[in-house]
């Protein structure tokens, strides 16, 4: 009895010495200032899911994940992304923005931003604010939603929303903008 | 510490007294380098245009381009020659030349045309060898989203970002690219109007990207940190241009405008003063409310003498080729 006490008792202390040991251990991990949160922490991440892109375009890189001073994502805030640009995208409650950049053989660049917003009311209010959509657009239709279409030559962008977010979608050569309007019809269709 | 002159460093103090003299009576010449406020002679500002630069596609005739941006030059320096204008300038054949650049052009894309770039290459290059040109931004990565190539090799121009740069200086905050690495500075900023209290985002707001990313946010909504970053020693005593390839610009957030024409001078805050008078002329053709005077022209002109705000001490030279 006594030795099984003993055995016990070794046993016990050994875990909580292995405990202590893994406490300390945690605190001597460097510590950062905000947490930078794994990408997969979002939900309806559209722009990972295969297949999605228009043909012949390829990611130049990763894609890239944004959040604010106080929830920053892998490649930091929205600040990192686009500088002072951010401030606007802030005011309507802005959280995460998943980036992608494309690139065609014909060096044709394509640009997909899906921004998500605290509520779908905010989206709406951002979706309005010239300092996020500017004027000189022409409404284009879609079936079952709109898009504010820009044709500035030789460049062509979009914008739609969908419940809290915001979708860009910028090409440089305005000769793609049919495969760009499929794009938005696609992810219109895959935003929940 | 007491200060040993000797007669070889008063003959040299001298000597550089008397070409100081000689620069303050040229009208740009190296005012940058002083107090604005302090110069008798007007801030001379180049907008230079020629609506053949560019079409409506964004692409640029190479030739036109190079004359434009020469032209300029001579305009600016009152030289008959460009290889001489830059000697005017400031610029030396020892020289390492770092040009801050704008790859961060959120939404309509106001890069630096490349057939402006190879204009100011070739005219750099007749003073200095090609690698003494450091192009850089805020990351490598900015750069190569910009469409640039990185190269840190021994031959030809050279781009990387200030994480390829060898850190920030702990006393300035700056990339070490130009407080470190480079002797003069061209700021070439694309001609973006941002309307907020910004106005435009031209060379002021150009040194955001020379800053560490955890100082980049405090620009915001704070002109006088705006205008104190560009009063930095370095910034202040190595700035030898500002330069704006207005080839493309907007003239209201977002919305492109083919202004056809560049911007250049030696005072950061007359430059960009000529720039906010460029976009207001636009807006008022168009009915649009001009911009004001953005606050961080005033904190810099006012606070740290960076330049004249003043149009009666601007020498604004229009050139339309």
């Amino acid at each position: 009895m006594e030795v099984i006490m003993k055995s016990q008792y070794k046993k016990t202390g050994f875990l909580f010495a292995l405990m202590g040991c893994s406490f300390f251990m945690a605190l001597m991990l460097p510590v950062h200032g905000d947490s930078a949160d794994a990408p997969t922490a979002l939900k309806n991440d559209i722009l990972a899911e295969t297949g999605i892109f228009p043909s012949g375009f390829e990611l130049e890189e990763p894609l890239q994940y944004y959040g604010t001073d106080n929830h920053k994502l892998q490649d930091g805030t929205i600040y990192n992304y686009m500088n002072g640009g951010g401030v606007v995208y802030l005011k309507y409650g802005f959280s995460t923005l998943v980036h992608a950049s494309l690139k065609n053989t014909k060096n044709t660049r394509l640009t997909i931003d899906v921004f998500e917003f605290a509520e779908p009311g905010k989206t709406k209010s951002a979706y309005a604010d010239e300092a996020i959509c500017p004027p000189g657009f022409s409404n284009m239709e879609f079936n079952g939603f709109q898009a504010k279409a820009y044709f500035f030559s030789p460049e062509f962008f979009l914008y739609f929303i969908k419940n809290n977010r915001l979708v860009y979608i910028y090409v440089s050569n305005d000769e793609m903008a049919e495969p760009v309007k499929d794009l938005a019809a696609r992810l219109f269709q895959k935003i929940r | 510490m007491a200060i040993q002159l000797t007669r070889r460093k008063f003959i040299k103090t001298g000597a550089a007294g008397i070409l100081s003299l000689g620069a303050a009576a040229h009208p740009s010449g190296l005012l940058a380098n002083l107090p604005q406020d302090a110069a008798d002679s007007k801030s001379r500002v180049i907008l230079a245009r020629d609506p053949l630069c560019i079409n409506d596609r964004n692409q640029c005739d190479p030739q036109r381009v190079k004359q434009l941006f020469d032209r300029s030059l001579m305009a600016l320096s009152g030289s008959s020659d460009t290889k001489t204008a830059w000697g005017v300038l400031g610029l030396k054949s020892h020289d390492t030349v770092a040009v801050k650049i704008n790859c961060n052009t959120w939404t309509v894309s106001l890069l630096p045309h490349p057939e402006f770039l190879n204009a100011l290459f070739e005219s750099l290059g007749q003073v200095i060898p090609l690698n003494n040109i450091i192009v850089y931004e805020r990351t490598s990565g900015d750069l190569r989203d910009g469409g640039f190539t990185i190269n840190q090799s021994k031959t030809g121009v050279r781009f990387f970002g200030n994480d390829q740069g060898g850190g920030y200086d702990k006393d300035e905050a700056l990339t070490r690219i130009i407080t470190d690495t480079c002797t003069k500075i061209i700021n070439l900023a694309s001609f973006k109007c941002v309307e907020s209290d910004f106005g435009l985002s031209l060379f002021f707001k150009n040194h955001i990207g020379s800053l560490k990313d955890e100082d980049m946010p405090r620009c915001h909504g704070n002109p006088d940190f705006l205008a104190a970053v560009n009063a930095r020693p370095s910034i202040r005593k190595k700035t030898l241009l500002l330069l704006s390839d207005g080839l493309r610009a907007t003239y209201k957030r977002g919305i492109p405008w083919y202004w056809g024409g560049i911007i250049m001078g030696q005072d950061p805050v007359a430059s960009e003063l000529a720039a906010v008078d460029a976009v207001n002329e636009k807006r008022e053709q168009l009915g649009i409310e001009p911009l004001d005077i953005p606050r961080h022209l005033v904190i810099a002109q006012s606070t740290y003498k960076l330049g004249k705000l003043n149009p009666a001490k601007i020498e604004k030279i229009n050139l339309n080729l």
